[in-house]
C-alpha cells in the first residue's frame, strides 16, 4: 500500500538529512558558543535528531545522534575544532546528547510508525470499502474484472491483470506463473517460492476460474502488508464473480424452466396441427393408389388439389414454427431495407391466393405511401398469418380488407373481416403463443400465427392489436414506425 | 450415350427430392444424372458435362455455393439453386457466384419446369446479340431505336430507368439480385446505394403502369432482388428436340 509514506524512501536520502540537521544545528549554535550554556547547544542537536527520527525513522536517527555527538565534539568542547575532550564534564554532556539522542530518535520513530499504521489502515479501509462498493453495484463478469484491475492499480501503484484459462500472456514465464497459481490455488511469481522470477505477483480468485496478477510499477516486491491487502482485493473480486456466476445460472435455469414450457406447449400442439393435414393426404393418396380405384378423373382432380391444399397448410405451419423459434431464442437478426408496402402486401397475397380463393380483397394503398425501412420477409409474414387468419376465422367467400395511411412518422396497415369478431377480453390474450379464439368451431390453428406477428412487430419497434367492427369482424391493426426514408439527390 | 435430349444433373443429399425431380423431369423429355455429395457433382460435371444443374445448398461434405464457384471456373452451364424459404442470403451469395436462378423449397413441378426453361433459354442465347426488340405482354422495348411502349402507348423514360428496364429485360424471367442491377445500372461502385434502386423501381413501376399488387412486369423477391415477369410458358416446349 502506497500511502505516502516516509518510511519507505532511500536510505541515502535519510543519511544525507541526518548529516544536514547536525549541520544546520551547527550553523546556527556556532555564533552563539560564547553566549550559549553548553547545554543549551546540545538542545539544537536533539532537535535535529527528533527531526530525523520523525521523517527517517529509527536508524536515521541513530545516524544523527552520531552526527550530533561528533559536531558537538568537535565545535563545542575544549579544546574547539579536535575531538580532543579536556573537561570530563564535557564528555558526559557528549556522551548524554549520544544516549538522549538515541532514546528520543527511538520514541519519535515509533510514534510515526504507528501513526503511518493507522494512516495505512485507514487508507486501506477506504480502498477497500469503494472497491467493495463499486463491485456491489456491477453486473457481468468483464465489469467485475475492470473494476477489481482499476482499483488494484491505483492503490498499488502496480499494473493488475485477470488471467484465465483461456486468456494467453505474452510473457511465457508470467503465463507459467498464472497457470500454476490457476492449478494448484496457491499464489505464485514475484515474492513467492514458486516462479519467483516473473515479474507479477500471482492469485488465484478461489471459487472461479481466474487468477489477478499484479505487476509493481517499480521494481520492487511487493510487502507482506501489501500482500495482505492483495489478498483481501482478491477476495473481494473472488466474491463478486461468483455471485454473478450464481445468478447467471439462476437466470439460465429459469429460461430454461420456461423453454420447457414451451416446448412442451409446442409439440402438443404441433402434433394436433400437424396430424389434421397429414391425414387428409394420406387418404386422399392411398385412395389414388388402391389399384382398383374407380375415381373419376375429376374426382381425382379434385382430391389432389384438396392434398395439395393441405400440403400448403402444412408448409405454413412449418415456417410459423421456424419463426417461433428464432424470435423465441433471441436469435431474429432482422434483414432490414427499404420496400414498398404494395410489394410486400402482392407477395403476401399471392402466397395465400389459394385460401383466400372465392373472396373479394379490397386493397387500398395510398401511392405517395413512403418506403418502409422493414425485413421484407418479416413483414410479408405477418400479412401472410394475418390474411390467412381472416380465411380462417371467418364464414367462406366473405370480404377481407386491406387499407393503409401514414401519419406522424407511422404507418398504419388495417386487415378487417367480416367475421364474427374477438370474443370480449380476448383481445390481449389471442396474440399470446399456443392461444386460439374460444369460439364453438373446432380448434383450427396452432396459435402461432399471431403471436409471431407480434414477436416480428416488436422487433421492428412497430405493434399490433385487434379490435371489434360495430358491424361486425375484427379489425388487426400493424403499426410500423417509418425508417428515414432516402432522398434522391445523389444518382441520377 | 449420346441422346439429343437436354441433360439435368440433379445435386441434392435427400433422396425423395431427388425422386420428385427425376420423374418430373424424365416425364418432361428431359435426360437426368444425380449426384448426392458435392464431389461426385464437380466428378460428373467434367466427365459428363450436363446442360443445367439443379443444386441444393446444403450437401453432406460441404457447401453448394463452393461447387458454384469451382464450376464458374472453367463453365458458364446454367444452375439454378434449390434452397429453403429464410436462406435469402445463401440465394444472394449463390446468385452473385454466379449462379443463375434458385426455387424455393417445397416447390411445384410447373415452377421448376418455367425455371428451367428460362435458364436454358438464356443459356442459348448467351453470346448471341440480344434481340433487338423485346415484347411480352403489352411492353415492347425496341433496344435499337430506344423506345418503350405499353398496350401501344409510348412511354417516356428517363435514361436511369430506360437503363433499369433494360437490364431487366435482359434477364427476364430470371431473378436479378440488387447487387447484379447496381452495378449493371450505376456501375461498379454504387452497390452501397441500394435504396435509389428500389425507388427507381418504383418509378419505373409507376410508369410502365405495373401494379406491385399484383405485378404484370416487375415483380420483387423480397430479400433477393427483382424479376421480370415471363407468362407462365407451357414447360418443356422449348428444349432442343
Amino acid at each position: 500500500m502506497r500511502v505516502p509514506d516516509t518510511n519507505q524512501n532511500s536510505p541515502t536520502k535519510a543519511y544525507v538529512f541526518a548529516l544536514a540537521t547536525s549541520a544546520v544545528a551547527t550553523a546556527l549554535a556556532l555564533p552563539l558558543r560564547d553566549y550559549l550554556n553548553p547545554a543549551n547547544a546540545v538542545m539544537f542537536y536533539l532537535l535535529g535528531v527528533i527531526l530525523t527520527a520523525a521523517r527517517y525513522g529509527r536508524r536515521a536517527s541513530i545516524a544523527a545522534s552520531i552526527f550530533a555527538f561528533l559536531a558537538y565534539n568537535f565545535f563545542f568542547t575544549k579544546p574547539y575544532y579536535t575531538f580532543y575532550v579536556n573537561d570530563y564534564k564535557d564528555v558526559l554532556t557528549l556522551l548524554l546528547l549520544l544516549v538522549s539522542g538515541i532514546i528520543a530518535g527511538a520514541q519519535t520513530s515509533k510514534l510515526q510508525a504507528e501513526r503511518n499504521f493507522f494512516r495505512t489502515k485507514e487508507h486501506n479501509t477506504s480502498v477497500l470499502y469503494a472497491m467493495s462498493n463499486e463491485l456491489t453495484a456491477t453486473r457481468g463478469r468483464e465489469q467485475i474484472v475492470a473494476t477489481t484491475s482499476h482499483h488494484i492499480e491505483e492503490a498499488f501503484n502496480a499494473q493488475a491483470i485477470v488471467w484465465s484459462p483461456s486468456t494467453k500472456l505474452e510473457v511465457l514465464r508470467e503465463e507459467q506463473a498464472a497457470r500454476w497459481a490457476y492449478e494448484h490455488q496457491q499464489s505464485s511469481g514475484l515474492g513467492t517460492t514458486t516462479l519467483p522470477g516473473a515479474q507479477g505477483y500471482y492469485i488465484p480468485l478461489k471459487g472461479t476460474e481466474y487468477v489477478l496478477g499484479v505487476m509493481p510499477r517499480t521494481h520492487q516486491s511487493f510487502t507482506a502488508d501489501e500482500r495482505e491487502m492483495i489478498h483481501t482485493f482478491a477476495n473481494l473480486a473472488a466474491s463478486a464473480l461468483e455471485r454473478t456466476d450464481i445468478a447467471e445460472m439462476a437466470e439460465k435455469t429459469k429460461v430454461e424452466a420456461e423453454g420447457e414450457k414451451l416446448r412442451n406447449a409446442l409439440l402438443s400442439a404441433v402434433s394436433h396441427d400437424f396430424r389434421t393435414p397429414l391425414s387428409s393426404i394420406k387418404g386422399v393418396i392411398s385412395s389414388l393408389l388402391m389399384e382398383d380405384n374407380r375415381l373419376q378423373p375429376d374426382d381425382k382432380k379434385e382430391l389432389l388439389a384438396s392434398a395439395h391444399g393441405e400440403v400448403a397448410r402444412l408448409e405454413r405451419i412449418v415456417s410459423n414454427l421456424l419463426e417461433v423459434t428464432l424470435l423465441d431464442s433471441g436469435k431474429l437478426k432482422l434483414k432490414q431495407d427499404y420496400y414498398f408496402l404494395p410489394e410486400l402486401v402482392g407477395n403476401a397475397l399471392k402466397q395465400t391466393e389459394s385460401v383466400l380463393q372465392g373472396r373479394k380483397i379490397a386493397c387500398q394503398i395510398p401511392p405517395n405511401l413512403p418506403a418502409l425501412y422493414v425485413d421484407g420477409l418479416l413483414i410479408e409474414q405477418v400479412l401472410v398469418n394475418l390474411l390467412e387468419n381472416a380465411a380462417k376465422y371467418t364464414p367462406e367467400g366473405s370480404p377481407v380488407a386491406l387499407h393503409c395511411n401514414a401519419y406522424a412518422g407511422q404507418v398504419k396497415i388495417v386487415i378487417e373481416d367480416e367475421g364474427s369478431g374477438i370474443p370480449a377480453g380476448e383481445e390481449e390474450k389471442i396474440f399470446d403463443a399456443f392461444h386460439t379464439a374460444v369460439t364453438t368451431q373446432p380448434r383450427k390453428g396452432s396459435g402461432l400465427g399471431l403471436a409471431i406477428c407480434r414477436g416480428i412487430l416488436q422487433a421492428h419497434e412497430g405493434n399490433i392489436k385487434v379490435e371489434n367492427r360495430s358491424e361486425g369482424g375484427a379489425i388487426f391493426t400493424i403499426i410500423l414506425p417509418v425508417g428515414a426514408v432516402p432522398v434522391m439527390t445523389e444518382v441520377v | 450415350m449420346n441422346t439429343s435430349k437436354t441433360h439435368i444433373l440433379i445435386v441434392d443429399d435427400e433422396s425423395q427430392i431427388r425422386k420428385f425431380l427425376r420423374t418430373t423431369l424424365t416425364s418432361h423429355d428431359y435426360q437426368v444424372s444425380e449426384a448426392e455429395k458435392c464431389a461426385d457433382a464437380l466428378k460428373l460435371l467434367t466427365t459428363h458435362p450436363p446442360d443445367l444443374m439443379l443444386l441444393d445448398l446444403g450437401l453432406p461434405d460441404g457447401d453448394g455455393l463452393d461447387v458454384i464457384k469451382e464450376l464458374r471456373g472453367w463453365s458458364q452451364l446454367p444452375v439454378i439453386v434449390l434452397s429453403a424459404r429464410g436462406q435469402e442470403q445463401d440465394k444472394v451469395t449463390a446468385l452473385e457466384l454466379g449462379a443463375d436462378d434458385y426455387l424455393t423449397k417445397p416447390f411445384g413441378a410447373a415452377e421448376l419446369l418455367a425455371r428451367i426453361g428460362v435458364a436454358l433459354r438464356h443459356a442459348r442465347s448467351n453470346g448471341n446479340q440480344q434481340e433487338q426488340v423485346f415484347s411480352s405482354q403489352g411492353l415492347i422495348v425496341d433496344l435499337v431505336k430506344r423506345l418503350v411502349s405499353v398496350d401501344d402507348q409510348e412511354i417516356k423514360l428517363t435514361p436511369t430507368e430506360y437503363k433499369l428496364l433494360c437490364t431487366m429485360v435482359k434477364y427476364a424471367g430470371k431473378v436479378v439480385t440488387h447487387g447484379q442491377l447496381l452495378r449493371e445500372v450505376w456501375g461498379k461502385h454504387s452497390t452501397e446505394q441500394g435504396h435509389y434502386l428500389r425507388i427507381y423501381m418504383q418509378h419505373l413501376r409507376q410508369k410502365l403502369g405495373d401494379d406491385a399488387l399484383n405485378p404484370r412486369f416487375l415483380m420483387t423477391e423480397t430479400g433477393v432482388g427483382y424479376r421480370f415477369v415471363l407468362p407462365t410458358h407451357t414447360p418443356g416446349t422449348d428444349h432442343k428436340k
